[in-house]
């Protein structure tokens, strides 16, 4: 019976030069990359004003997208929403790559300290925790700056208030709620996709015939909906950090 | 950390990674589109704008239509009714011109049959009295003598144009 491979480490598939070694997930992650740029590029080539059916469903996603931020950031969500889009865009079609076939199964079979272990050539870029811990520092830092920028200093007087002990005892649970989101956040997605990939492997060894398809269904929403939440709750954060509070 | 896989140049390569995504798709997805969805938005509006304009254009011009149409049929009723008037007036003025002649043309009947009514009977009277006086003369010529037959002949004639009137 063969052994079940279950790695919470992205293994590395091999290395580019001293030091920098490309893992699974981050091959995994180029490969959306580049299909998310080549299909970019295949429905803007040329717009036209009655639109074809690819230009049809591109408008009606980024159109989506921007009603729904719209309705958290209002008139603010012009200025974010490239950032909020690539938030969920990426992270759906990352999240999507473990139903694809041969994402987990396709590897090569390495011998490490003795030992045989398998090694998936690909691993959805959401199952690493560099990604969602990347991608959460980058949501932290752009709810930080676009607080100060719009605040200036009420924002800090937010975190730093020596005005009376409470308020200073206020803002600094206010720090570590504001570092938990980071935290908060990269678990959050990591955890529901790797454990969905991890779910999938488990049915796929178990029951490979049928087995997988409803949950290649269910894990299709659960990409969706972690995206949805990863972006909804960074414009929803971007909104509270930008908005004058009067206390 | 190290048990969790997290490494700084992995974490470094995604933050790279993501932020070559937002180019990328602000430069060639979000950006063409939302542009391309503003133009026809606005196109729409315009054409919409348009339409709406055309149609006040119409109902303005087919209101004055109507109100030509309308203007047009009351002078028409106006004409008419000033012809119907005009023409009842000038049916009394000819009938009653007409009862006048006819009365004219019955009083000088009337006026010419008396004359000539009148004539006969002077004629009438002229030849009855000749005839009569010389019946008379004839008659009496013995026994009156000329001056007692001339009172009679007076007498009688006094009477009968007594009668005759």
């Amino acid at each position: 019976m063969p052994s079940l491979n279950i790695s919470l480490v992205a293994e590395t598939v091999f290395h580019l030069g001293p030091g920098f070694a490309v893992t699974n997930s981050l091959l995994t992650t180029w490969l959306v990359m580049t299909f998310l740029v080549v299909v970019s590029f295949a429905v803007t080539r040329n717009l036209a004003l009655v639109p074809g059916r690819v230009q049809s469903v591109a408008e009606i996603a980024v159109e989506g997208l921007y009603s729904l931020f719209e309705a958290v950031l209002h008139e603010q969500a012009g200025r974010y929403f490239s950032l909020l889009a690539t938030f969920f865009v990426f992270i759906a079609m990352m999240n999507w790559t473990e139903i694809l076939p041969g994402i987990g199964t396709i590897g090569v079979t390495l011998v490490e300290e003795g030992k045989k272990v398998f090694v998936p050539l690909f691993r959805p870029g959401t199952a690493d925790l560099n990604t969602t811990l990347a991608l959460a520092v980058i949501a932290f830092l752009v709810i930080q700056s676009a607080g100060l920028a719009v605040l200036r200093g009420s924002y800090i007087k937010k975190f730093l208030n020596f005005a009376n002990p409470i308020s200073f005892y206020v803002g600094i649970l206010e720090i570590i709620s504001e570092l938990s989101r980071v935290v908060s956040f990269a678990f959050r997605l990591f955890g529901n996709i790797f454990a969905g990939d991890v779910l999938l492997t488990v049915i796929a060894f178990l029951m490979p015939l049928f087995g997988p398809l409803p949950f290649l269904g269910l894990e299709l929403f659960v990409g969706f909906i972690q995206a949805l939440v990863f972006s909804m709750l960074t414009a929803v954060f971007l909104s509270v950090a930008i908005t004058h509070s009067d206390h | 950390m190290e048990k969790l896989g997290i490494q700084p140049v992995q974490l470094f390569t995604q933050v790279i990674n993501f932020l070559v995504m937002v180019i990328i798709l602000a430069k060639f997805l979000y950006k063409p589109i939302l542009k391309a969805l503003d133009e026809r938005r606005k196109k729409i509006e315009a054409g919409l704008r348009y339409a709406e304009e055309t149609k006040a254009e119409l109902e303005k011009s087919e209101k004055r239509r109507k109100d030509i149409v309308a203007e047009a049929k009351d002078e028409a009723r106006h004409i008419i009714d000033e012809a119907k008037q005009s023409g009842k007036k000038l049916e009394a003025e000819i009938v009653e011109k007409a009862h006048k002649e006819a009365e004219q043309i019955i009083a000088k009947g009337k006026s010419e049959v008396e004359l000539e009514r009148s004539e006969m009977e002077k004629e009438l009277r002229a030849g009855t009295i000749s005839v009569a006086s010389a019946m008379v003369e004839s008659v009496l010529r013995g026994a009156l003598d000329a001056k007692t037959q001339h009172a009679i002949i007076g007498k009688k004639l006094q009477a009968l144009a007594r009668v005759s009137k």
